[in-house]
This record gives structure tokens, sequence and C-alpha cells, in this order.
């Protein structure tokens, strides 16, 4: 059986075509490009593709051929259709702050920037839903909904820049996923032109549709799944208070068990932050924001709900804290207060910069019990590699973001970070984790699929990726490891820079 | 071609004067950890899509520049050119990139590549004429803008409008004049020392600027007032200049340096607590003279010194006064209004709450929230001339986030946006009145009411 | 609720996930004969028509805790456990599922997953599809695939958690799943409204979406489900006119504050009568609420799913045809049970196509939600094919390319 599903996947990307700028079909291509989208939404100069060679992960690189703006699906229908015609790769890009290099081009070819393609087509506060172009920032629709008691609910620290469609792509969470779920858990259905040009629907804004869940198989696909041209979300309540706290243990071990505590106790926090001893010590040394440099933790605490319940959850909170040995606690009780805690946290980016010239940051997951050990294993990393690693990451999930600090310019210290990430997610997954949490696989990680899965997990993978895309003509390689090593085309490989915390 | 290489060491010294932004230092662009965050905060990107028209995009191609990857091709440098220089990415990045600090001196060297080449902007009748002599002088401004007032008052402005005959104009004076607010008459120059009201609490330097005085002195009277009446004694001095701001990003620092060595001149920086700055594009230009100072080749060390004393000494005089602790205004002024963040102000100073907090003090105004409050109105300093289109698109855009909050008056602290804001407004025929935090305050000190 | 079929049919009871992945693959291999996965059986009788002949294939052995990380609050447990079980388990630890099941004592998480199974609560705390968090299935060629993991945040590879969520036994039998629990709640109450008008109802609905308040259910139900579902509960309440009934979860003080803050914003909408119902009797009413879309004896249940707005107007037309109607109101998730007196085939069809007037087809759906077993032959469970149908056989394809997973309700599902 999986000799049969490796036939159907041999019909590979390696039939397509690759672009020959200035040769007669790219001419071709571009002319007839250029018919659908017009000249000034079409790019094709080298120096204008350069920017557009790598996403928020720099590692790997190479430039589109041509990068078109539609405005329209019908638009993107017939550019796929082109692609078709000319035998050419072609993949979306929203805002390009994907971290795991989902909007490489491999092999070249046409991308699809939706960038233009950012209106709110409807809001519907009676019905819960908005139904939004896939290009439109994140928090802009959050924006749009201020003063109607309704926010989007999904909000990864990219939220500023990140579009709805590259959050579907990727099914971004963010700081609120504990309590609210990530982007699977917001989207009702979806519009989307698949990889042979053909327009479809899925799902739609009623509460459920017969039938398989499409459009939650679509979410999650990085891309691979085709263009994603509309989407109908779900609208959430907004909460109509919040209490924040910043809690100072001594050991990571007991801030994980007041964690555990605190949900036992009934309570989802709406957000919780761990920064460990190296980031406080980095925030410290930069803003002096008054911790103590020999505190083993610090944890954010965030509740939100109704007014008359956050006292006594807050009253709880402080009690289990107290029984874990907590040594300080400071409350938030006006938003000024509450932006003071919140800029502890966020300043921690501006820390890690004048600490190192390079730094990178790994996505591992691991249950929540486990960050004791996570973390115990990442500093003896840190001491055996001898690089700094510092955390501050979505506790309340287990979702851990190790920081590797080093200095580019240096050789040998980057052999040493990618082995160092590569013992840290292996540890990870041994923990019972996943190596990425919200960042996707994209290429970064695809090296680590056949570890996590065995071939019948990834030829059914593979079963499902065909329906939607058999040749692989859109974003291909990603997500799953490519059968034959054809050395692919024309990436250059640099090597880890900085990269983005969060 | 070859990789992003990490530091440009490969070219040969000659060449290196050939490649704008060769001087920068390198780690100003390792500053840039490539994440977007910046893309949806920037202006120009907002409007077209493009990468190459965002932050990121920009620092990219600059630096790609740089390590001779690229030509700076007509192409590069349009977007390049496109950038407003708004500085809103620098609120948005995580990662402390000093954003201005590439795209200024970027800038500066294509500037004298040009000129070196022959090609220069600056060597146009508009750059010659219009943006360096007549900006700088007050008087000038004054002066040239008589025939404009007295058009105004006879009416005869509104009559070529209608004969359409303001399109005889070349394109760029005619936007000068589309531009043009319905003038006020100048208001007598101040005298040099103003007392304090009350109890003394502070001593501080007015800084007048050019085109704010030329055009709207009566803010800086109010200015002074409010001032005044917060317990300052105010001192104007008569030889302070233009802060050269225009002829910086225009590329000619020398100039600028000129500017700011008079500047240096004429304030007595041992007698005040602080030089006060109502215009956002100035103050941001003068507490940047330290740092430009560092960018200009050739500067004495003891004048760099003393140019990185003066620049501590500025602050705008929102910030000024939140700081000192507001005496609260008592007159009334009932009125809806919405207040518009000049990205000088926001961005480059990192002012934002203090001119909020000061006009909730006056009884009876409204503050509606503006979406998109900090997103550039297109003015940007000279941009609004050089780059009309995208201008206009940005204009449009702010005067429909205006009108979305029906309020009857907006507020900015700068000279730039007043004058975009009003001109989109008259343009669209909305009777809306455009004032500078400063002029209201003042009236509710003075227990007045607002004349729109 | 019959289970028992007609046809030639025998039984496998596999022991592990292993065994049961080597039968299908020899059954693909040699037999080719019908799967039937089945669990408690409680939707067999729609979900798989009855002339069926082939292999049922009984999850009942598969029912091992596979790991319980308390702390963590996730689960790992076969797919043939029953839901009750399941609920002691982690209601020993304080944990619990929110997911509502009628029947819990038979049916089974597999069977739950199939066909998406939910509750009054699904307005606040969704669906099953939003706790899977992995999952293991065996196809129609007998390969056991797996997705997710046993974290609660994971993005490695393409969701096939999803695909399964729904499926009707049509895809793969689903063996082994990961469960994200939350924390039960400290207490419950609910408070019952009477209206005497369409109009009101729907105003107080509409007012909901800024109440102060945040229920965890909204139920809406006509007179004639009102009368049932009072004596079901041995409640007195009042249940000659439209009811909507709201619970809330969470500390005593802060549900007691919410029911009274409701009570007090919907004064304005005239309701006849408006009651709170302490926790020990609310629990006994929302059980009631729970079972009432699977408890009634008559020949055939449909559900419609509208969205909110538009619910009213369904619910108008259906109760002109004596249909008893229970909704999850804020979802705009309605049942219906047909009255007696639509004794033949005939009558349903004719219903059935009454009511499809009333919603609109491009954002609502009716379905056939239970149906007497002879029947179910000749009624298509989806009335009409829902979006992406044609990609849905193609996966159907893909999956189970010889077409043994049930796949005469596949092909049943819209054509008749
Ligand atoms: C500083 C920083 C913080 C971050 N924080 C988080 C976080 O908290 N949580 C989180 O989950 N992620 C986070 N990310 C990662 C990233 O922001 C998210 O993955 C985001 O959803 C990507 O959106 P985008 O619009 O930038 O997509 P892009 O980067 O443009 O694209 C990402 C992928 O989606 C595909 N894609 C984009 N648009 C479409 C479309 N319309 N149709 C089909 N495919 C499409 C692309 O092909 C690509 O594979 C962070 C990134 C940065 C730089
Ligand atoms: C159309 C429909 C009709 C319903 N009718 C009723 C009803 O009459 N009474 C009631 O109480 N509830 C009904 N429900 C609700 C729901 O079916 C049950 O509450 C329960 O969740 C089903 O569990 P079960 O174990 O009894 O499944 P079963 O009734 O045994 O099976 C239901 C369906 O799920 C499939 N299935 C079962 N286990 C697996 C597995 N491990 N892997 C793959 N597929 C599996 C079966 O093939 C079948 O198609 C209905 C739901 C739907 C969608
Ligand atoms: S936000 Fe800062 S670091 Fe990120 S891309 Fe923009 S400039 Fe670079
Ligand atoms: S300065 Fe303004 S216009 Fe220029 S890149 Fe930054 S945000 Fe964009």
């Amino acid at each position: 059986m999986v000799e049969q599903t490796n036939q159907m996947m041999n019909q590979d990307p390696e039939s397509l075509e690759e672009l020959e700028s200035g040769s007669a079909s790219f001419s071709a291509l571009v002319q007839q490009l250029t018919l659908i989208v017009g000249e000034a939404g079409i790019l094709f100069d080298a120096d204008e593709l350069l920017v557009y060679e790598c996403d928020g992960y720099i590692v790997d690189k190479t430039a589109p051929d041509i990068v078109v703006f539609p405005t329209t699906t019908a638009q993107i229908s017939a550019i796929v259709k082109r692609c078709n015609q000319f035998n050419v790769p072609f993949l979306a890009r929203g805002a390009g702050t994907s971290l795991s290099g989902g909007c490489l081009p491999i092999g070249g070819g046409v991308m699809i920037v939706l960038t233009k393609m950012k209106n709110i087509l409807e809001i519907n506060l009676r019905d819960r839903y908005a139904v939004v172009e896939p290009g439109m920032v994140n928090l802009h629709l959050t924006n749009a909904l201020k003063g109607t008691g309704y926010h989007y609910a999904p909000d990864p620290s990219s939220q500023g820049a990140c579009t709805i469609g590259g959050n579907i792509a990727t099914n971004s969470g963010g700081p609120h996923t504990l309590k609210y779920g990530v982007t699977t858990n917001h989207l009702l259905g979806l519009e989307a032109v698949l990889p042979d040009g053909s327009i479809i629907e899925l799902g739609g804004p009623t509460a459920e549709v017969p039938g398989y869940d499409l459009h939650g198989l679509y979410v999650g696909n990085e891309g691979t799944f085709g263009i994603c041209t509309k989407a109908i979300v779900r609208l959430t309540r907004d909460p109509e208070s919040h209490r924040t706290m910043l809690a100072i243990f001594q050991t990571i071990g007991e801030a994980t068990r007041a964690i555990s505590e605190i949900i036992a106790a009934g309570i989802i926090p709406s957000a919780l932050e761990m920064m460990d001893q190296g980031i406080i010590q980095a925030v410290e040394e930069a803003f002096h924001f008054g911790f103590p440099l020999d505190a083993g933790a610090v944890l954010l605490i965030e509740v939100d709900g109704l007014e008359i319940a956050l006292d006594e959850e807050v009253r709880q909170i402080l009690e289990i804290c107290n029984s874990c040995n907590v040594r300080e606690i400071q409350r938030a009780d006006t938003p000024e207060e509450r932006l003071l805690i919140w800029k502890s946290r966020k300043q921690a980016f501006g820390a890690i910069g004048r600490l190192s010239p390079s730094y990178c940051t790994q996505d591992g997951v691991v249950p929540r019990t486990r960050l004791p050990e996570i973390l115990e294993f990442i500093e003896e990393t840190s001491k055996r590699y001898g690089l700094r690693i510092v955390n501050v990451f979505h506790a309340g999930d287990g979702n851990v973001h190790p920081i590797l600090l080093f200095d580019e310019r240096d050789k040998e210290q980057i052999q040493k970070v990618m082995e160092a990430s590569e013992a840290i997610l292996d540890k990870c997954l041994e923990l019972g984790g996943s190596v990425t949490g919200e960042h996707g696989i994209g290429v970064e990680k695809i090296n680590f699929m056949s570890r996590i899965f065995n071939q019948i997990d990834l030829a059914t993978m593979e079963t499902v990726r065909n329906i939607f895309n058999p040749r692989q003509i859109c974003s291909r390689d990603k997500v799953l490891p490519p059968h034959q090593t054809d050395g692919s085309s024309k990436i250059t490989q640099s090597h880890p820079t900085r990269h983005a915390p969060h | 071609m070859p990789d992003s290489s990490i530091t440009n060491s490969t070219l040969a010294p000659k060449e290196i004067e050939q490649i704008p932004g060769s001087e920068i230092p390198y780690e100003k662009f390792l500053d840039c950890i490539h994440c977007g965050l910046c893309t949806a905060a920037c202006p120009t990107y907002l409007e077209t899509g493009n990468e190459n028209d965002s932050p990121r995009g920009r620092i990219y191609l600059m630096r790609a520049v740089v390590d001779q990857r690229i030509e700076l091709s007509d192409a590069v440098k349009g977007h390049l050119d496109l950038c407003l220089d708004c500085r809103s990415c620098e609120t948005a990045c995580p990662s402390g990139v000093q954003y201005g600090r590439l795209i200024e001196p970027f800038r500066v060297d294509v500037h004298k590549l040009e000129s070196s080449q022959g090609k220069s902007t600056q060597n146009d009748w508009f750059h010659r004429w219009i943006l360096y002599r007549l900006f700088p002088y007050p008087k000038r401004i004054r002066w040239a803008l008589l025939p404009a007032r007295i058009m105004q008052f006879l009416k005869i402005d509104k009559l070529l409008e209608i004969c359409r005959l303001q399109y005889l104009l070349p394109q760029k004076l005619r936007r000068m004049h589309n531009l043009l607010p319905r003038l006020r008459p100048a208001e007598p120059s101040s005298p040099e020392i103003l007392p304090a009201l009350g109890t003394q609490r502070a001593r501080v330097a007015l800084f007048t600027g050019c085109v704010s005085e030329g055009m709207y002195s009566h803010v800086n009277r109010a200015t002074a007032r409010v001032l005044q009446a917060n317990g300052c004694e105010v001192i104007v001095p008569r030889t302070q200049t233009c802060c050269g701001a225009i002829h910086y990003h225009s590329g000619a620092d020398r100039e600028a340096l000129e500017f700011a060595l008079q500047n240096l001149a004429a304030f007595e920086l041992e007698q005040i607590d602080a030089i006060i700055v109502n215009v956002a594009g100035c103050g941001a230009m003068l507490k940047d003279y330290g740092h430009i100072v560092d960018e200009i080749k050739g500067v004495p060390t003891e004048q760099v010194e003393q140019l990185k004393q003066l620049a501590t000494k500025f602050r705008d005089v929102s910030e000024f006064l939140f700081d000192l602790g507001p005496v609260p205004p008592e007159g009334e002024i009932p009125i809806r209004a919405t207040y518009h963040d000049a990205c000088h102000l926001v961005h480059a100073q990192k002012i934002q709450n203090q001119p909020r907090k000061l006009l909730e003090l006056i009884p009876g105004l409204t503050l509606v929230p503006l979406n998109e409050s900090t997103i550039c109105c297109g003015a940007a300093g000279s941009y609004n001339l050089t780059q009309p289109e995208m201008a206009d698109q940005l204009g449009k855009r702010k005067l429909e986030n205006i009108l979305a909050t029906g309020a009857e008056v907006v507020i900015s602290g700068n000279v730039g946006c007043t004058l975009q804001i009003d001109s989109q407004l008259r343009q669209a025929r909305k009777p809306l009145y455009v004032a500078h935090p400063m002029e209201i305050l003042d009236l509710s000190y003075r227990n007045q009411k607002l004349q729109m | 609720m019959s289970s028992l079929h007609s046809g030639d049919l025998e039984e496998f009871v596999p022991a592990s996930q292993i065994e049961l992945s080597r039968f299908i693959t020899e059954n693909a291999i040699a037999a080719q004969k019908q799967i039937f996965p089945a669990g408690g059986r409680t939707s067999f009788s729609v979900c798989c028509p009855s002339s069926l002949s082939g292999t049922q294939i009984c999850t009942s052995q598969l029912n091992k805790i596979i790991d319980y990380p308390v702390r963590d609050m996730t689960i790992t447990v076969e797919a043939g456990m029953r839901i009750d079980q399941l609920n002691e388990i982690i209601s020993a630890e304080g944990q619990r599922l929110p997911i509502d099941v009628p029947q819990s004592n038979r049916a089974t998480l597999g069977g739950v997953i199939a066909t998406n199974t939910s509750g009054p609560k699904r307005f606040s705390y969704g669906t099953i599809r939003d706790y899977v968090i992995g999952i293991s299935a065996i196809d129609g060629k007998g390969n056991l695939f797996k997705s997710g993991g046993r974290v609660v945040k994971n993005v490695a590879g393409y969701d096939l958690k999803k695909m399964m969520v729904g499926s009707l036994g049509t895809l793969a039998i689903i063996s082994q799943v990961s469960l994200n629990l939350r924390p039960k709640p400290e207490s419950m109450c609910m408070v019952w409204f009477a209206f005497d008008s369409y109009v009101n109802v729907e105003l107080a609905l509409n007012a909901m979406i800024t109440s102060g308040t945040r229920p965890t259910a909204v139920e809406y139900c006509n007179s004639k489900a009102a009368r049932q579902i009072a004596a079901e509960s041995r409640l007195e309440l009042p249940s000659e006119h439209n009811v909507i009934c709201i619970s809330y979860e969470g500390p005593g003080n802060v549900v007691k504050w919410q029911a009274n803050q409701i009570i007090e914003e919907w004064k304005e909408f005239s309701p006849l009568n408006s009651q709170i119902i302490e926790p020990d009797h609310a629990t006994r009413l929302y059980n009631v609420f729970t079972e009432y879309q699977t408890s009634s004896d008559d020949p055939v249940t449909l559900k419609a799913v509208v969205l909110p707005s538009q619910m009213m107007k369904f619910v108008e037309s259906a109760t002109q045809l004596n249909i008893a109607i229970q909704a999850h109101a804020a979802d705009g998730i309605v049942f219906g049970h047909l009255p007696d007196s639509a004794s033949s085939l005939e009558d349903v069809k004719q219903i059935l196509s009454q009511l499809k007037k009333s919603i609109d087809h491009k954002t609502g759906y009716l379905t056939v939600y239970q149906c007497e077993s002879e029947w179910s032959d000749l009624l298509p469970l989806f009335c009409s094919p829902p979006p992406g149908w044609s990609l849905m056989k193609q996966l159907k394809n893909a999956l189970d390319p010889n077409q043994l997973l049930n796949s005469k309700r596949f092909t049943e599902l819209v054509e008749t």
C-alpha cells in the first residue's frame, strides 16, 4: 500500500519548468500575467525580486522569478491557470513573517503576494463572524472591531504585521492560546483557489457544515493546499476585565508547580508567560526593572473575565503562588501598571539585541509538567556548547522558545548553534512533545518529520496533500520531506543569523 | 552574485566612495532580524503592499547595495525615495533598529554621489529656489506669502481656482498653492523676554522655527502664553535660525551643520532649563543634532561635543509641560476633537500620551480616538512636494479616518501635518478646523472661545 | 433504538489497534468485505443503513487508558472507550471533557468523533474537534496512521485529526485519541424564560450578543418540546409558550450574579416568566436538554444548521408543522422531532421539502439526524451536497480506494 502511494507522489516536482529570466517562455508568462494584474501588479526585475528571497527565516534564500499582486479571487485563479499552462511552480506569501521558511520559492516560479487583498467583506455580530480577504493584517481586524465588544481571538506575537491568510496556513497561536485556542478553533470556512486554478468553498458561516471537516484539514497546510482567498472567522466576546501579576520564584520547578496548580484549581489564565534566569538578567542589565538577579523564574500571569469573578481568582492565584514558595508578587491594579508589567516581557527582545549580535529562536513543545526537565536540559546544552541560551516563552502551553545567542561572524559558533538546536528539539520529542508549537515545519524542520512520524503517517499525509496538490506545483518541498534529494535548485544556504524571538 | 556576506571588506577602497551607505556602521544593518513586524506600520507599504516599499525591504535593499549584491538602479532608488522618513517602523521594531540612522545617511550619500555625477535633484530650480532659499527664512516666507495673502483677501485665489488658472502654475508650485491654509495676519513679533505668570517654575527658551513663524506665528504666541501661564519665563532669542531639517534630509548636510552652529550660538545653555519646540519635525531634527554631527565628516571635536550638549536641551512643548505638571486650565471649550499623532512626535520623539493628557485637562473638550492615528498623513516635510502621488493617497487615507470620528476639530503638533490635513479638508469641502494643541490650551487658559 | 440489522453481518472485536490494522489489511487484499465501525451503536441505525452485509468492527475492547498525565490535563485513550467511563476517570481528578453526549453510557469516544456529537455547551466550549490533540486511525487499506501528538500545541504535519471529525466511519476507523481536558467548574445554574411571541424571543436572543453575562449555553424550545422537557426533568416550569433556557457555570457567586443580571437585562422583552433554577435541579434539567435531541420515539428527527439570525424563521415554519423543536439558539442548531402523524416515507419527504423552503440554501443545512432503520436507505442524511463535496469524494477514494468503509452510506449521504 505504501508503494501505491509512493507511485502517486512520484509525478514529482521534477517535471516542473525552471524559468530562465529573459527566455521566451519567461517573457510570454510575464506578458500573460501582466494582462491579468496590470503593470502595477507585477515585478520581474531581479533588483526588485531580491527582497522576496526570504521571509522571517533567513537561513535559506532563493528569489522567485516573478511576483504578482492580485486583487481578486478571479485574478488568482487566472494566475494559477497560467502557471499550470507554463508548468511553473507558484506559492502564496502574506506578510512574510514565517519563521520556518514557508515563503521560500523553491524552484523559483511565481510568487502570489496577497497584501493587496486586505478588505473586510462583512462583519456580522449577530451571527458572530467576519468575512475577510486573506491579506488582512490580523490586528487590523481586531482594530476594526473596537467598540463592538468583539475581537478576533488568535493573537500571534506578530499580529501587528502577519495576515489572516498566513495565520490559516500556519495555524497560528499566541500568548492567549491557553484560554482561547489557536486559529483552527476560530476559522469557520474559507474560499481557496486550488493548485489547478479551480475555486472552492469549504465550511461556511454556520456553526457547522455536514460532511468532512475540510476547512479544519486545510488549516495548517503551510501554503501547500492552494491559495486561500477568503476567510470566514469566528468573533469572540471581549473580556470585561483583566488582572495581571508578576510572580518571582526561586526555581523553575516551583514556578512550574504553580502553573499546574493554578490550572488544576479551575482557573485558566488568559496568559502565562515565563522568563528564566538568563533572560531576567538580560532584561535587568538593559532596563533595570528591579528584578532580583538570582531569581530562577518570573511568571507573568494574566486572568480575564467578568469583573466580579476576578478578585477571587487573583486571591486563589496568590495563595497558590505562596504555597509554591513565591519570593515576591507584583500586582497591576490599573491599566498603566498592567502596561508596565507587559513591558518587561516585551522589552525582552530589545534586551537580547544588546547582549549579542545574533540570535536564533527555537519553537519546541513539551507537556506542561516537563518544563523543568527541558529547561534543565537547555541549560546543560548551553554549558556543553559554551553558548548562552535564554528562555522567554508561553509556559501555559509548554511551548518553549529557547533563544541561542551567538556571533554570526564566527563559523564555529554557527555550527554549535545548529547542533544545540537540534539536541534541544530532539529532547522535546523524547519528553513526549513536538518540534514546533506555532512556527510550522516549512523548510526549516523538514528533516524532523521522519523522526516524529513513521512511513505510513507520512504516506497518509502525502495522500491527502495529493488530493489538493498532486504535482506539488503549489509551494513545493514544504512540510513533507522530499523523496529524492535533487540538491534543490538555486537555494543559497547561509547560516542562522538573528532570528526573531517573541 | 555574492551571498549576503557579512561585511563588505572585500571591496577595494577607491570603490567605497562610489557605494552609498558604505560608511554606515554595518552593525546597524545587522540589528534588523528580518522579522517583518514593522511592515504594517509603514504607510507606504500599507498603500502599495510591496515589500520593496516596506522598512524591512528598504533595509534589505540598502544592505544589498552596500554588499554590492545590486546596483542602485532607478527602481531601487524609487523605492528608497518613496520612504517618508516617518520612523513609524522604529516604533514597531522589537529589535531596536534605528531606521532613521540608516536611511538618512544613505540618502545623503546618494545625493552626494549624484551631484558628483551632475544629476543631483538639488540642482533643479525647485530645490535651489524654493526649498533652500525660501524655506529656511520666516521673513522670506512671509514676504513670499504676501501676494497669496492679498489674493486671499481679495478672493482672487478663489477666482483662480474657479477659472482653473492655477493649473498654469508649475506643478510643484500648484501643490504649494493647494497646501496654503487660509492665512491669518502675521502676529507682531514677540519681545525677547516674556515673564512667568504666578510663581516662576522654570526658565525656558522658545524655538520659533521658519515655516511656523512664517505661517503660524499665532501658534508660537500661543505656546509662549501657555508656558507663561505654567510659570515659565520665556526667552525668544532673535538670532536663532531654521533647524536645517529640510537641508539635511535632502542631502545638504553642510548647510544643515551651519544652521546647527548658528543655533548653538543663539541659545545660552547655562541659563535655561530647556529649549521648547512646538513643531514636531524641528524637534526631531534638533534632538538629533548629536547623531548627525557624528555622520558629517570633519567637524571639530569641540563643536561635536557642544552640539551634543545642545541637543539634550530640546523638549517638545507637550513633553515639557507634562513633566513639569501642568496648571489645569479652566476655560470651557465644548468641542469634539480628535488627535493625529505627528510622525516626528510619536515615532521620532516617542511622544504620544502627553499631548492627549494635556488636552483632556480642558473642561468640555471630548477627545475621540482616531483610527490609524500614528500613520503618516503624507506631509512628511517636503515629501508632499516631491512624491505627490503617495502624499495624496496618504492624505486621503487620513481624511477618511478623520471624517469617521465625527470630530469638529483635528489637533496635531506639527506644521506640516496641519498644512496637509487642512488642505485635504478644504479639497473635500469639509468645515473642520485644524489646530495645534497649544492653540486650544491657550484659549482655555485665557477663557476664550474657539472661532472656527 | 434498534441496533439489530438484517443482512449478512459478521462481527469482529479487535483487542488492539495492531490487530485491527492487520484485519483490515487482510480484508483489503482478499475478501474485500464491507466494514462497519461500530461504537455504542447509538446512532448506528442511521449512520450505517440497515441492509448492510459485511463485517462490523466492534470497538468495545479498544477501551484502555494509554496515558493520563493528570497535571498536564491531557489523556490518551483507545477510541472504543465509553464516554461515561472516560468521564468517570477524569472527573475523579476534577477534570472534564466539556462535550455534551447523549446516551453517554453507551456512546464511545470514536463514535462521538465520527458523528461530531455536541450539545448545549458547544456555544462556549466548542465541539470535539477543539479537544482532539492527537489521533490514530486505520484507513480502508489497513494503514494505521497518526496525526498530532500528546501536547496541546503542535503544528507538525497536516491536521488529519480534523478530517476524521464527522467522517461517520467512512474514511478510517479511529483507534486511539489524545484529548485536551478542562477543569470542572465549581457550580452551575440555569434561568428559564417563557415568552409569548416569536418577536420577543428574537429580540432577546439579539440582545444576548451584548449581554453583560457570559452564558455557557443558550437553549430554545417551542412549547411542544418545552412540555416534554419540563415533564422529563420533573420540575414545575411554565411550558405553554416559547422557552429560552440559559445556563451559567463558574464560582457560585458569579453564577448567581449572572442569573440575576440576565433577568434584569431581559425585562424589556417582557417575558411571561423568568425563573432561576438552582444548582441541584439545574444539573437534572441540563441533562434533559442534552438527551432531548435523541430521546424521542418519533419516527424521524431532523437537524438544521442555520445562522442564528435566521433561526426563528425556521422555527416558526417547523412549529406550524407540529414539530417539537429544541435549538442551541446562539449557534443556530435546531433539532426537530417530527410528529407521529408523519407515518409514511412520503409524509417525511413532504415535510423535508416544506422545511427546506425556510432555509437559505447558501447558509443553511437540513439533515436527517435519526430515523427508523428501514428508512435510512431511502433518506439522504444530508439533504443537499455540502460545500467541498467533490473534494470529499476524492478524499474518500484516496483513503478507501476499494470502497470498503461504510461506503454505501457515503454514496447515499446526498443522493437519494
Ligand atoms: C516576531 C515574530 C513573532 C511571531 N510570533 C508568532 C506567534 O506568537 N505565534 C505563531 O503562531 N506564529 C508566530 N510567528 C510566525 C508567523 O508570524 C506566523 O506564522 C504568521 O501566521 C505568518 O503570517 P504571514 O502573513 O506573515 O505569512 P507568510 O509568512 O507570508 O506565510 C507563511 C506561510 O503561509 C503561506 N500563506 C500565506 N498566505 C497564504 C494564503 N493566503 N493562502 C495560502 N497560503 C498562504 C505561505 O505560503 C507560507 O507557507 C511570529 C513571527 C515573528 C517574526
Ligand atoms: C446523523 C446522526 C444521527 C445521530 N443519531 C443519534 C441517535 O439516534 N441517538 C443518539 O443517542 N445519538 C445520535 N447521534 C449522536 C451520536 O451519534 C451519539 O451520541 C454518539 O456520539 C455516537 O457514538 P456511538 O459510539 O454510539 O457511535 P455508533 O452509533 O456506534 O456509530 C456512529 C457512527 O460512527 C462511526 N464510528 C463509531 N465508532 C467509530 C470509530 N472508532 N472509528 C470510526 N468511525 C466510528 C460508525 O461507523 C457510525 O457511522 C447522532 C449523530 C449524528 C451525526
Ligand atoms: S521590525 Fe525591525 S528587525 Fe524586524 S524587520 Fe523591521 S526593522 Fe528589521
Ligand atoms: S520611515 Fe516611514 S515610510 Fe520610511 S520605511 Fe519607515 S515607516 Fe516606512
